[in-house]
């Protein structure tokens, strides 16, 4: 006898109903708080930390701060990293009522689609990293909260406080300042960039005493290259950031005592809005300089690998023992500590541009050295409307984190370089807390967009391989320098008219 | 199926409406299960075309409100050597090639597998040739990249052990191009070749043979009886790779990101970048809809330009 006493007709009907239910019941919206419009700003609270009597889940992404997850399999020579988490328990064990969750990026995810993703649907993490060159765009969509209700009160967990961002560089704390002047975010450590050179192949080129100079370098640089090696490593694809940080080492240099001229607000901060506002009134760039900085960039160019216009592996080529040198940051040091590579290395500073090629050039040594570290943390702004005694608990807990003990463990344990007052960093990344006379307020087109920092690649990728005349250049990036801040300009229209 | 159909009455017309109701009312469960598809693609493949087609007239950053800009958008993406000058151009020489190299080599792949007499070894390279689809394309790619190095890849090793000079290959604005088009070698792709293959084991038997009985060739018999025959295939064919060829950035986002210098640079890549990259919305939906108006033109052109007296029905 059959279970089902149902005709063939009347099973379809019923699964047809039920299929439409399922579909209805997934689609129908859930009820979502009210929200300010994106656009608009968001009330600030600065109510103390309150205790909530059900437990908050507080996820952060940590970036390369982050602890490793239980389930990863590590590769030989790798250590488990667990200081945010030991911070995290202690938190926990004083705050039952909190608990604080890793959030793991998406791996090969992209950054940008990821976050409008997740602001759209108004679940992103509660603390998140973004670079502090992607600030003002973010700012702009209510993406980061302003913290500087927080910033004002006293870390209670730091002695002696009396201000919490008094704790931090002043480099941090300029950093995630936004072009109406507010703080958005919180930086704890920061990066550098040095040169990392293969002592070896230095050795074995003759080079004795490190190059301090403009001259010097090209002359290692040419005992480098009759020794066999590749001297120095150059990859113009878009995103990478070679062009980047030679635009900052060479071309601040060249402008030093010119660039903060374009810093309209006056808060030591160069940003997409200063620019606008100095190409604007004839200020920037100096294209005099700028075609100084294409001059030495072309003079490096027989120094560079095989197929620099486009993407290349440096530290596959370095690590193979073929390029002698390239720019790398601190953050890579962690990963040569577990994985040495199979001949020596050490850091060097970027040369200094001298007189003699440069006759404004003040001789001084500069240092990509800034808040673009892993600890550089958002919160979204949306949750000032929807949850704010949510954000008293997240600045609660970044308080803790701050803490200058804690971002030692975390530094030392992740190769970060600390921007929090009193935290050490680890012994190796020395070069990189050794005295330079100046960090670069600016460092290339990309301070203005991220399609400005595409189209300077470009450029770099069409003059670099040419014979294109000075004047060709320089008509070419101006037009293209300009149609940016057109963009930029459209984006923003209100910025010419305030 | 020629012939005008001549005016009817308008009887005809209310019982054929009367139909459609009496059928939709016998059969409202299948409706009514077929309505959440329904609802999905309006709401997933409609509605984004729409919104598309709307936000190419506005300046959009993706989030915030959009503001009306009219059409330009469309004269940036005309106006840009970019987008317009080299996107364009790169693009249909990689269509044109796409469109040959899976018109052609699959096709001389299918023939051959065809004419082999042991079903054995017609299985044997059945498989041989089928089993690289189930790799990701991706791996193939990162592959092809690590081919291709300047300074470590397979190829420069090649041409220094022949007493050539290295080239840059994907990284050089002279032979990027070309190096993305020999990417994939030897362009037998395993879907295409079951494509034709099916269509080749859709001829009716008795007509090769009578072909072979009148003392045709093998050659004359594939140009003048099996290559008509199998019309409807290379038509899909193509109209999927021109398709796939005007949206298909992959090459770009992977390998190249459509440099060095904008060689290899397509207006998909652009509309990628514009939306991902430089929060541009507008003139990335811009972007979207030429390319759409262009690829529908083409399938149309396609849809009336290839076809065959002669097409049979499958079995």
């Amino acid at each position: 006898m059959s279970m089902f006493s149902m005709s063939r007709r009347d099973l379809l009907k019923a699964l047809g109903l039920t299929a439409v239910g399922v579909v209805a019941a997934a689609c129908t919206p859930s009820a979502t708080p009210t929200t300010a419009p994106a656009g608009e700003e968001p009330v600030e609270t600065a109510a103390p930390a309150e205790e909530v009597a059900e437990t908050i889940t507080i996820q952060h992404w940590a970036q390369a701060a982050e602890p490793t997850a239980p389930d990863v399999e590590l590769e030989p020579g790798e250590v488990r990293k667990v200081a945010y988490d030991e911070v995290a328990e202690a938190y926990m064990a004083d705050h039952p009522n909190v608990k604080i969750e890793w959030y793991r990026f998406p791996a090969g995810s992209n950054i940008d689609e990821w976050l409008t993703a997740r602001m759209t649907a108004q679940d992103a993490p509660e603390i998140y990293w973004a670079n502090s060159e992607s600030l003002w765009p973010h700012i702009q969509k209510n993406w980061a909260l302003a913290f500087d209700s927080w910033a004002e009160l006293p870390n209670p967990y730091v002695s002696g406080n009396e201000r919490w961002f008094d704790q931090f560089e002043d480099v941090a704390v300029i950093s995630q300042t936004g072009p109406d002047g507010k703080l958005y975010g919180i930086n704890m450590d920061g990066a550098g960039v040095l040169t990392l050179y293969n002592t070896d192949a230095f050795e074995t080129a003759g080079i004795t005493d490190l190059p301090t100079t403009w001259t010097e370098f090209i002359g290692a640089c040419d005992a480098l290259l009759d020794a066999g090696f590749i001297p120095y490593g150059a990859t113009l694809a878009e995103g990478m950031t070679f062009s980047h940080w030679l635009h900052a080492h060479i071309y601040n240099q060249l402008v030093w005592d010119t660039i903060y001229d374009w810093d309209k607000d006056g808060n030591m901060v160069i940003t997409a809005k200063d620019l606008v506002l100095s190409f604007e009134e004839g200020l920037f760039p100096d294209w005099d300089a700028f075609l100084q900085f294409a001059h030495l960039f072309k003079e490096l160019t027989p120094y560079f690998p095989l197929g620099y216009e486009g993407e290349l592996d440096l530290p596959q080529l370095w690590r193979q023992g073929n390029l002698a040198m390239y720019m790398e940051g601190n953050w890579g040091v962690s990963q040569l500590k577990n994985d040495p590579p199979p001949h020596g290395f050490n850091w060097l500073a970027f040369p200094v541009i001298t007189k003699d090629i440069w006759p404004a050039a003040p001789e001084k040594v500069v240092r990509i050295q800034g808040a673009w570290g892993a600890m550089q943390y958002h919160v979204p702004g949306y949750l000032a409307q929807t949850d704010p005694a949510r954000v008293d608990v997240i600045m609660d807990w970044l308080m803790w984190s701050s803490v200058p003990e804690h971002v030692g463990s975390i530094c030392k344990e992740t190769g970060l370089v600390p921007l929090t007052k009193g935290a050490e960093g680890l012994p190796e990344l020395a070069p990189f807390y050794e005295p330079y006379d100046r960090a670069v307020p600016y460092q290339s087109w990309n301070t203005m967009s991220a399609s400005a920092w595409n189209a300077e690649c470009n450029l770099w990728q069409q003059y670099l391989p040419s014979d294109m005349t000075d004047d060709a250049f320089l008509e070419l990036a101006e037009e293209t320098f300009s149609a940016e801040v057109d963009k930029v300009l459209e984006a923003n229209p209100d910025w010419v008219t305030e | 199926m020629g012939a005008v159909a001549e005016s009817r009455p308008s009887t005809e017309s209310r019982s054929k409406w009367q139909e459609l109701v009496r059928n939709v009312r016998r059969y409202w469960y299948c409706y009514l299960m077929m309505s959440g598809t329904f609802a999905l693609l309006l709401a997933f493949a409609y509605y984004p075309a729409f919104s598309a087609f709307y936000h190419s007239f506005t300046n959009w950053d993706g989030f915030r409100q959009p503001d009306w800009v009219g059409i330009r958008n469309y004269q940036e993406v005309f106006t840009s050597e970019e987008i317009f000058g080299k996107g364009f151009r790169n693009m249909f020489i990689l269509a044109a090639w796409q469109i040959f190299r899976s018109s052609v080599f699959p096709l001389l792949g299918a023939a051959l597998l065809y004419r082999v007499k042991s079903e054995k070894t017609a299985y044997f390279f059945r498989l041989l040739f089928v089993l690289p689809i189930v790799i990701p394309g991706l791996v193939g790619i990162l592959v092809w990249r690590q081919l291709y190095d300047p300074n470590v890849g397979l190829f420069n090793e090649i041409l220094v052990g022949l007493g050539l000079t290295r080239l840059a290959w994907l990284n050089s604005p002279d032979t990027a191009l070309f190096s993305l088009i020999f990417m994939g070698f030897p362009w037998i792709d395993g879907v295409g070749l079951l494509i034709y293959l099916a269509g080749f084991l859709a001829i009716p038997l008795e007509i090769i043979e009578a072909a072979i009985m009148d003392g045709a060739g093998t050659v004359r018999r594939f140009f003048s009886m099996e290559l008509p025959l199998i019309i409807p295939q290379i038509r899909l064919i193509v109209i999927l790779n021109v398709i796939g060829s005007f949206q298909n950035f992959g090459w770009q986002l992977l390998v190249t990101r459509g440099g060095p210098a904008g060689s290899t640079t397509v207006p998909a890549w652009s509309m990628y970048k514009a939306a991902m990259n430089e929060g541009r919305y507008g003139v990335a939906s811009a972007i979207g809809v030429v390319l759409f108006i262009l690829i529908f033109a083409l399938t149309l052109i396609n849809q009336a330009a290839i076809r065959s007296d002669i097409e049979y029905e499958a079995h």
